[in-house]
């Protein structure tokens, strides 16, 4: 009996068992704030690394979330079924020794990972995720090191597995993974790549709903308003009224409140620069969204509403207008000094829609 | 962009000076901006040579005809640090644009027409902030491009109004 005990001891030092009771090399543990999440909501995961190493271990932070997840990190199932990766898998030169972090012996190092932007999470059920990173490079780089972790049997680093039940989004939803471009997932009609989190998603549904609500009401205002001449609302942002110039105007904003509502739209959420939103006019109908896109309201001034509509007032399809002035004081003062300008800009044409304050 | 230029200064008094020419590829130029000042400049990226291809900075046509911009336009707010290039005194800074990675070029010759470029005087140690107030305006000279690589002939020196 001795005897057979020893022999399982021995077992559990090579990392046979390489799940919970990892005796050797990174230990990986993920904690789930909660086990319940809705599609509204960011599923946030907290992935900690300990080194049970006597010795200092060096892990190549590629396969860590250290600077953002770059590979695929977890195993994610629903149902028991696996889901796709949709972040990046990036082609690198060679591991170089800045490329590696240093756990002391005993160290544990915490980071905070978002799932939903980084994996399929379009279906109703119990998710399973467990870390799994597992490379040839993954602790090489250290001089004798990779030698006793190689016949300790250990080239990975892996987690027990935690779960969580998640109440996907209504409507009709399909997903296409493209390697590269995040994957893309269609909710009810409107397309998110570039891994766009579901907070994400979240907030550019309500100010896609809002940008219809307020392009509605200027397609409204230019079609039915009583005495144009006199519309201060008009004045403030296309100039001194011309029949021409109104006629446009209101053409362009038909053409916005139909591809609204009518085209099937795309939001990309990769761009990391400082812009609201970019587009290429000749490609119909995807906007890409940048960091000042997430901090604005929802409606009002530069908001995520009215970016939108100023987003899709560029495209060629639509109403193919340029920046010729950006903010309200750069469009009121062109406004003034050149209307057939104004009517060719696309903050004009936002700052109209959004109507904050109000003018009649 | 399309705005007057305030403060009162023409670009022929500024001594930023903007200089274009071919590259030996066909559909790539150089475009060198140089502060012959003895202050620094700031240059607004938006708009200009240092902002391919988030914004519609060049007029192209060819046998007449304007050519369809395809890159991106940016909606933005008020310009940060990032948008900024600092100039010192004496320094130049080069961009090289490849026109293909925005127009799609017929095999025929094509000139290339810059907006002119938002340039600021900033006083050194200062925090690198944009004031509309105090903007002017960089031209930068006009140039033709052969579908061969180059130029049709040397290009004479240009004031850089057009
Ligand atoms: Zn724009």
């Amino acid at each position: 009996m001795k005897h057979a005990h020893y022999l399982l001891g021995t077992l559990l030092v090579a990392g046979l068992f390489s799940t919970q009771a990892l005796a050797d090399g990174i230990r990986a543990s993920l904690t789930l704030s909660k086990t319940n999440f809705t599609s509204a909501e960011d599923i946030k995961v907290q992935v900690t690394l300990t080194n049970e190493e006597a010795v200092p271990v060096r892990v190549l932070k590629w396969y860590t979330p250290a600077e953002g997840v770059e590979e695929a990190l977890f195993k994610v199932s629903v149902n028991g079924v696996e889901t796709d990766y949709l972040g990046a898998h990036y082609k690198r030169p060679a591991a170089q020794q800045k490329d590696y972090i240093q756990l002391k012996s005993g160290q544990s190092v915490s980071y905070e990972v978002e799932l939903s932007s980084l994996y399929d999470l379009s279906k109703t059920g119990q998710y399973e995720i467990s870390y799994h990173a597992e490379s040839y490079t993954l602790f090489t780089n250290n001089p004798g090191q990779d030698k006793k972790l190689a016949r300790l049997g250990i080239t990975g680093i892996s987690s027990a597995p935690v779960s969580f039940y998640l109440e996907a989004k209504q409507g009709s939803i399909t997903t296409t993974a493209k390697p590269g471009d995040g994957g893309g997932t269609t909710v009810n009609g409107v397309t998110f790549t570039g891994r766009c989190s579901n907070t994400q998603q979240t907030s550019i549904l309500a100010g896609l709903a809002a940008a219809k609500t307020m392009s509605a009401d200027a397609k409204n205002y230019l079609t039915s308003y009583s005495s144009p001449s006199s519309s201060v609302r008009y004045k403030t942002w296309f100039g001194n009224y011309d029949a021409g110039r109104w006629s446009t105007v209101r053409g362009n904003f038909n053409n916005i409140d139909s591809a609204l509502n009518t085209q099937p739209l795309t939001f990309d959420c990769s761009c990391k620069k400082s812009y609201f939103a970019y587009v290429y006019p000749t490609q119909p109908y995807k906007v890409y969204l940048c960091n000042a896109f997430w901090t604005a309201p929802t409606s009002g001034t530069d908001s995520k509403g009215g970016t939108i509509v100023h987003e899709l007032s560029h495209f060629n399809v639509v109403a193919g207008t340029d920046d010729l002035a950006y903010g309200h004081s750069a469009a009121k003062s062109l406004a003034i000094s050149n209307p057939a300008q104004a009517v060719q800009n696309a903050d004009s044409h936002e700052y109209f829609a959004e109507n904050t304050p109000a003018q009649n | 962009m399309s705005n007057a230029v305030q403060g009162g200064q023409t670009s022929q008094q500024l001594q930023l000076h903007c200089s274009t020419s071919a590259g030996s590829e066909a559909w790539q130029l150089q475009v060198q901006i140089q502060n012959k000042d003895t202050t620094p400049w700031l240059i607004l990226r938006w708009h200009s040579p240092l902002d391919a291809w988030f914004s519609e900075f060049l007029h192209i046509s060819q046998n007449g005809q304007k050519l369809q911009y395809q890159g991106a336009k940016a909606k933005r707010g008020e310009p940060a640090e990032e948008d900024l290039l600092l100039l010192a005194p004496g320094a130049t800074h080069t961009e090289w644009l490849d026109l293909t990675q925005a127009y799609q070029l017929a095999m025929v010759p094509a000139l290339v027409q810059f907006s002119p470029i938002a340039v600021m005087p900033h006083k050194a140690g200062q925090a690198l902030r944009w004031q509309s107030d105090q903007q002017q305006q960089l031209l930068c000279p006009e140039l033709r491009l052969l579908p061969t690589g180059g130029a049709p002939q040397p290009s004479s020196p240009q004031t850089g109004q057009r």
